[in-house]
């Protein structure tokens, strides 16, 4: 089953190749709904590293023991309960942001990047490779969230983290903020990295 | 080992484990949860209690207050908690008042998901590097001994109890302000009610005296009374009888609560005038309730309530209205908003009515 | 009854679970690439969602509220989920075999669609009663539909437009759902 993939590989692909949401399009609901902002993007990319990794570790530790015919619910079961870890940890410890957040920690128990990682990957492989492929994924993921926030967020309010770039006399495009933004903005996103990429297979 | 022995011990064994893991977890983070709130809420109070050297909480009517002492122990400023809806979102507002009633400290917004960039201004503008706090700061010491207004673009008198709505917002402005001074008239009436704090020309008296109980009436303020839980406002002519009553009825409208003040005859036979308190309803429909662009009368619709027989309960017709039958028109294209009115009227007629009239007399 | 009027074209319209809740994104893109299997999908997806919100809210009440275990929420809702999905599915092939090879695929996949989830986590933040509960669950189902089958409808269309290659599929897909958002927040503050 091991693959010849190296490590740092493993860890890259998430990053361009197999980026999960520009390239798979997996996770499209908290990347739309959050990125109003960079910070919430890059927050909501946190709680999906730590979710992604510590249920790929375990998962992966414990491959051998969950039979086949259960894995998915033993997964949903793990994955829901770093969820709520987080959550819980969020609201504890940065109430603000757990605010701005609102249902979407939860719902990143069904977000498909989780669950396919865990199908696709950390059911089938060592700890340490699961381990770089979730890092890989989840700051790929996290990446693409900043990104989108502050693209919204510089045009929308004319910041990014909440730092003025464009100039006082900038009016903000408001609807980069609103729901309409978030699908224009990722729908170009998109498609600028499908170009990308087919000018670098050339 | 079977199979199925196995499955079934893998996937108890997960669920144990997690269910074991988050009610550690829940020990560690509910009590942080739990303290941040409180923080908050008490960060927000010192700052619209400023220099109270206590504050200590108040329940009447079921009702929260803080009361803040000064070091004499005298009530140097009274404030609450209050909620509404704003344009997208529930708003939280904490307000902080002297202890007359008839100004505002601050205002602290606690709870608002406001249009980004444009309502969230009700909270913080990050545009006005200078002040970016400016629309709630505009609260500060402001006179509220009549109801709290909004202008556009022109320079706020806060004597007067005006304040300068966000450009672009002009919805979570007025739910802000709307929200506040329906707070202030139900509040300073049970604070009025239920302390001896001398409150001074407080909005809900002031309510009372703009609604016209009729000429025969004389101008003083109205007393207060309440019955079984139930706010009543008396008026009295010179030798001390009752020409009427009136009472503060609220409801569900179309997409917001409804708050209207009822003025009736004493023995609850007729309504003598409605004046809608609070709403929030849609902009260009349901706000004809109080301002019908369309008619050569805006008020029309609650004017046909001056006057208006409820021994039976009010009715809607298409035709003509007859006043001695208690029938009213509904507005055509916001019929939700106005049945609310009918129907929350006719509850609160009833229940008010039977109230007062079992009151034992003394 | 106004009441829940107001609830179901507050989810259906003017709070739209894909438009503007971004509830359901997955499928939305998945599957709308022709009207059948839109509807079937949509169909599904509101049988689904319809159950889900009366179970989630006795779930809520009875054992999360009833035992303070609130902290179990997500865990619990999850399985709730998985579960009648599973339960659902096999009902189906027992009882009618047409309605099964006309939803039975998509069920599966309905499992991880986050508006399933959104729905139960929904409820109990609006602290909705049980009538309530399960207006919200069918209304948010019916949006879904009403979005993924306009979407559907606009792409078929899409097939003889003039897309610039690097936009065909997902980010034209995107695109003209936010045209979709824009249009749908006109009707914000309808209701």
């Amino acid at each position: 089953m091991a693959s010849k993939t190296s490590h740092p590989k493993e860890f890259l692909k998430g990053l361009w190749d197999e980026n999960p949401v520009l390239r798979m399009l997996l996770g499209l609901c908290p990347t739309l709904a959050v990125t109003n902002s960079a910070i919430n993007g890059f927050s909501m990319g946190l709680a999906v590293i730590f979710t992604l990794v510590m249920s790929s570790a375990i998962i992966s530790l414990a491959r051998n023991i969950i039979p086949k015919e259960v894995r998915i619910p033993t997964f949903i079961i793990v994955i829901a309960t770093f969820v709520t870890i987080a959550d819980k940890m969020l609201a504890a410890h940065v109430p603000d942001i757990s605010k701005a957040l609102g249902p979407f920690v939860p719902l990143i128990v069904v977000n498909c990047i989780i669950l396919g990682r865990q199908e696709a990957f950390a059911s089938k492989n060592p700890v340490g490779r699961s381990v770089i492929d979730a890092l890989g994924m989840s700051i790929g993921f996290t990446i693409t969230l900043t990104i989108l926030g502050s693209i919204r967020e510089l045009l929308g309010v004319g910041t990014i983290f909440a730092v003025q770039i464009m100039p006082l006399s900038f009016e903000p495009w408001m609807v980069m903020v609103l729901q309409p933004g978030a699908f224009l903005t990722l729908g170009l996103m998109i498609g600028i990295s499908n170009w990308l990429n087919a000018r670098r297979a050339k | 080992m079977t199979k199925s022995y196995r499955l079934i011990l893998v996937l108890t064994a997960t669920a144990v484990l997690s269910g074991l893991l988050l009610s550690f977890l829940n020990l560690h983070t509910s009590p942080l949860i739990e303290a941040h709130q409180n923080k908050v809420l008490n960060d927000a109070l010192s700052s619209v209690l400023p220099g109270c050297d206590k504050i200590e909480e108040q329940f009447y009517e079921n009702k929260q207050f803080y009361f803040g002492y000064d070091a004499q122990n005298n009530v140097k400023g009274i404030a609450f908690l209050t909620e509404g809806n704003g344009f997208q979102s529930k708003l939280r507002i904490l307000v902080g008042m002297d202890a007359g009633l008839t100004q505002i400290v601050k205002i602290r917004i606690l709870e608002q998901k406001e249009t980004p960039g444009l309502g969230t201004k009700i909270e913080t503008d990050p545009a006005s590097k200078a002040n970016p706090e400016w629309f709630p700061n505009q609260f500060d010491e402001l006179n509220v001994t009549n109801k709290i207004t909004y202008l556009k673009n022109q320079a706020p008198d806060k004597s007067a109890g005006e304040i300068m709505a966000i450009t672009g917002a002009t919805i979570s402005s007025k739910a802000v302000i709307d929200i506040i001074n329906a707070a202030l008239i139900e509040n300073s009436m049970i604070l009025k009610n239920n302390t001896d704090l001398k409150i001074g020309v407080c909005p809900a008296i002031d309510a009372i005296n703009e609604t016209s109980f009729g000429p025969e009436l004389v101008p003083e303020g109205a007393k207060i009374v309440t019955i079984d839980n139930k706010t009543y406002f008396l008026k009295k002519n010179d030798s001390g009888s009752v020409t009427g009553v009136a009472f503060i009825a609220s409801g569900e409208g179309f997409q917001s609560t409804i708050k209207v003040l009822a003025c009736m005859n004493p023995d609850f036979s007729k309504l003598l005038s409605i004046e809608i308190i609070e709403q929030d309803e849609t902009e260009g429909w349901g706000t004809r309730l109080v301002n019908d662009t369309t008619n050569s009368d805006p008020e029309w619709f609650l004017k046909q309530f001056t006057d208006l027989y409820v021994q039976k309960v009010i009715s809607t017709v298409t035709e003509t209205p007859n006043k001695q039958n208690g029938e009213v028109q509904s507005i055509s294209g916001a019929t939700v908003s106005s049945d609310a009115i009918i129907k929350m009227l006719n509850a609160s007629i009833q229940g008010y009515r039977a109230t007062y009239l079992n009151r034992k007399v003394n | 009854m106004a009441n829940l009027v107001i609830i179901f074209l507050s989810a259906v319209i003017v709070n739209n679970y894909v438009l503007v809740n971004f509830l359901g994104i997955c499928p939305f893109v998945g599957v709308s690439k022709k009207i059948g299997p839109a509807i079937s999908m949509g169909m599904a997806t509101t049988f689904v969602m319809t159950l889900t919100a009366a179970v989630a809210w006795l779930v809520n009440r009875y054992i999360l509220e009833g035992l303070n275990l609130q902290f179990l929420q997500t865990v619990s809702f999850i399985l709730v989920i998985a579960s009648l999905v599973q339960l659902v599915e096999m009902f189906i092939k027992k009882v009618s075999k047409p309605l099964y090879d006309a939803l039975g695929i998509f069920l599966p996949l309905i499992t991880t669609n986050c508006a399933i989830l959104g729905v139960a986590l929904f409820l109990v933040l609006k602290e909705y009663n049980f009538i309530e509960s399960i207006i919200f669950g069918f209304s948010a189902g019916v949006g879904f539909t009403l979005a993924i089958v306009i979407m559907a409808g606009i792409r078929e269309e899409l097939e003889l437009a003039d897309v610039p290659e690097y936009f065909k599929g997902a980010p034209i897909t995107m695109i003209v759902a936010g045209c979709l958002a824009l249009a749908f927040m006109g009707f914000s503050g309808l209701i």
